[in-house]
């Protein structure tokens, strides 16, 4: 089967399948998902190694266009809604998540460079699964308030600590038999940030005098994803980290007076699109002969991740002083997780190429398991709390 | 031509404490919501309410959190349910235009030129824009078509 004609057949099914699954109540992302890995070479095949290589560039791309996305909602008007208590939350459930998956693959004998990685990912939760629940049971009251304040500000704390993590990941790899290991690793990763930080602010600022000589939606969409792209590409030339730097440039627009929502929307004529080969394609790059090297760990993965969000929720509630349900059941309603830690794991897979493979496999197995048992746990905790 | 020479300048519009019954009663005459621009008592423009802020009320979660949710990656863009939704009748006097007004508001100056507010216009994919003086007061409202009118008219038609 040609290249061309395995593409087709993803969009069709893909649609077809996101269909049929949301009759089971279950996202359009869990549905690509499983096609991808029906598609790829541990089950039918069908999907050649030519197109299965493309999953490093869509997915920084499509990393590129999440990241630029999140960064919209970064001004002081959305952290005025989302409020005190949302932040402190999403704060600390993230370092949960973080800390407790980055201890435990330590224990398990991992390096630090691997750890990280895993801490990283494991923050990501899935804003579609939790809000598409929530829609379904028509939940209200303070905890869903809360939980979807959350999930809404999750990815951006996971991009942040997953380009950290990938800078020092990388430093170590270079530097391990270095004395002065601890002050490098800290230059190097504070140079990498910064300098996405830069990279996406510049951009901002020049997109908008570039805009300003074209004329309708469509050529603000060409520019808009071009500049993702540069975006992306001076990140790699430069050893920097593209999503810190997408996620700048769409915070910078966002904050600036002239107005840019265009910006933004122009993208939703193509995410949908992306966003299924993305998907189809980290599904069929799981292995699965190397399921049962996860084993172990995986399970521990998907125990302990919960568990460092309901601990840092917990926390982060008690400073912010949340009421007795958001503290309880909120770390349990974060448990489901999809998109954002498939792509992050497709970043690492590329950045990585000796270990990479196994943290995609890892991730892929848990976010299958999660798009189910998460969105129960989803479910019970809002039960729980008396608002479904 | 400027925008100034143009502009509608009889525009209907509410304040930050005008009530969602106050609001409704207002534009109870049209049959499609116009633009709704919202002034502070110096008649500066603060805001403005279109409809998707008005079907945002129909969510439990509140217009604004639902905006900031549907604007996030991966999530599927549901229409709100408005026949099947929990609204109760005191939202009439509880909800004032300041809790759902859309404060990210998109202007042009009343001295731009014609030329240069169409290809805004066309840019955003806007009908319409509200127009302000140098001290941002709201003074008028151009459309595409105020814009056309006149093009027509320079050329004796």
């Amino acid at each position: 089967m040609n290249d061309l004609l395995v593409i087709g057949l993803i969009l069709l099914a893909g649609l077809l399948s996101a269909k049929l699954l949301r009759l089971l109540k279950l996202p359009a992302a869990t549905a690509y998902l499983i096609l991808g890995i029906l598609l790829g070479k541990s089950i039918f095949y069908i999907i050649p190694e030519t197109v299965l290589n493309a999953s490093g560039p869509v997915s920084n791309v499509v990393l590129g266009i999440v990241a630029f996305t999140i960064g919209r909602n970064l001004n002081r008007e959305n952290f005025r809604i989302l409020g005190r208590q949302v932040m402190w939350i999403s704060v600390f459930e993230s370092a949960g998540s973080f800390l407790v998956i980055t201890a435990l693959f330590l224990l398990f004998g991992q390096p630090m460079s691997v750890a990280v990685i895993y801490g990283a990912i494991a923050i990501a939760a899935a804003p579609d699964a939790v809000l598409m629940i929530v829609r379904e049971y028509k939940a209200k009251g303070p905890l869903t308030n809360a939980l979807l304040g959350v999930v809404a500000v999750n990815t951006a704390w996971c991009f942040i600590v997953f380009s950290m993590s990938v800078a020092v990941s990388k430093s170590l790899h270079l530097h391990t038999a270095d004395v002065m290991l601890l002050p490098k690793v800290l230059g190097i990763t504070l140079i990498h940030i910064i300098g996405s930080f830069v990279l996406g602010a510049f951009l901002g600022v020049v997109i908008i005098r570039i805009a300003s000589l074209l004329n309708d939606l469509e050529e603000i969409l060409i520019l808009t994803v071009g500049f993702i792209f540069l975006a992306v590409g001076v990140s790699i030339h430069f050893n920097l980290s593209g999503i810190l730097a997408c996620m700048a440039f769409g915070a910078t627009l966002t904050n600036l007076k002239t107005p840019t929502e265009h910006y933004f929307e122009s993208l939703q004529k193509i995410d949908g699109l992306l966003f299924l080969i993305f998907f189809v394609l980290a599904g069929a790059n799981l292995d699965v002969a190397s399921l049962g090297k996860i084993g172990i760990i995986g399970i521990l993965y998907l125990i302990f991740r919960v568990l460092g969000k309901m601990a840092g929720v917990f926390i982060g509630g008690r400073i912010a002083g949340a009421g007795r349900m958001i503290k309880t059941y909120l770390g349990l309603g974060l448990a489901p997780q999809a998109g954002v830690a498939l792509g992050c794991a497709l970043i690492a897979k590329t950045s990585f190429p000796d270990i990479g493979p196994m943290i995609l496999n890892t991730i892929i197995a848990t976010t299958v398991a999660y798009q189910v048992f998460g969105l129960l746990l989803t479910k019970y905790a809002l039960y729980k709390a008396g608002e479904i | 031509m400027i925008v100034k020479d143009v502009m509608l300048t009889d525009v209907q519009y509410v304040t930050r404490s005008t009530t969602l019954s106050g609001l409704l009663k207002t534009y109870e005459r049209f049959h499609s919501l116009p633009m709704v621009p919202v002034v502070d008592d110096r008649m500066i423009l603060v805001g403005r309410v279109a409809i998707e802020d008005l079907i945002g009320l129909f969510s439990p979660q509140g217009r604004d959190l639902q905006r900031i949710l549907s604007s996030l990656p991966f999530v599927q863009r549901e229409d709100e349910d408005i026949f099947d939704s929990d609204v109760p009748p005191e939202m009439g006097f509880l909800a004032i235009v300041d809790d759902f007004m859309n404060r990210n508001v998109v202007s042009i100056a009343e001295d731009t030129t014609l030329k240069k507010a169409y290809r805004e216009l066309t840019k955003l994919s806007l009908e319409k824009m509200l127009v302000v003086n140098a001290r941002r007061q709201l003074v008028g409202m151009i459309g595409l078509f105020d814009i056309i009118r006149a093009v027509f008219r320079e050329k004796g038609i």
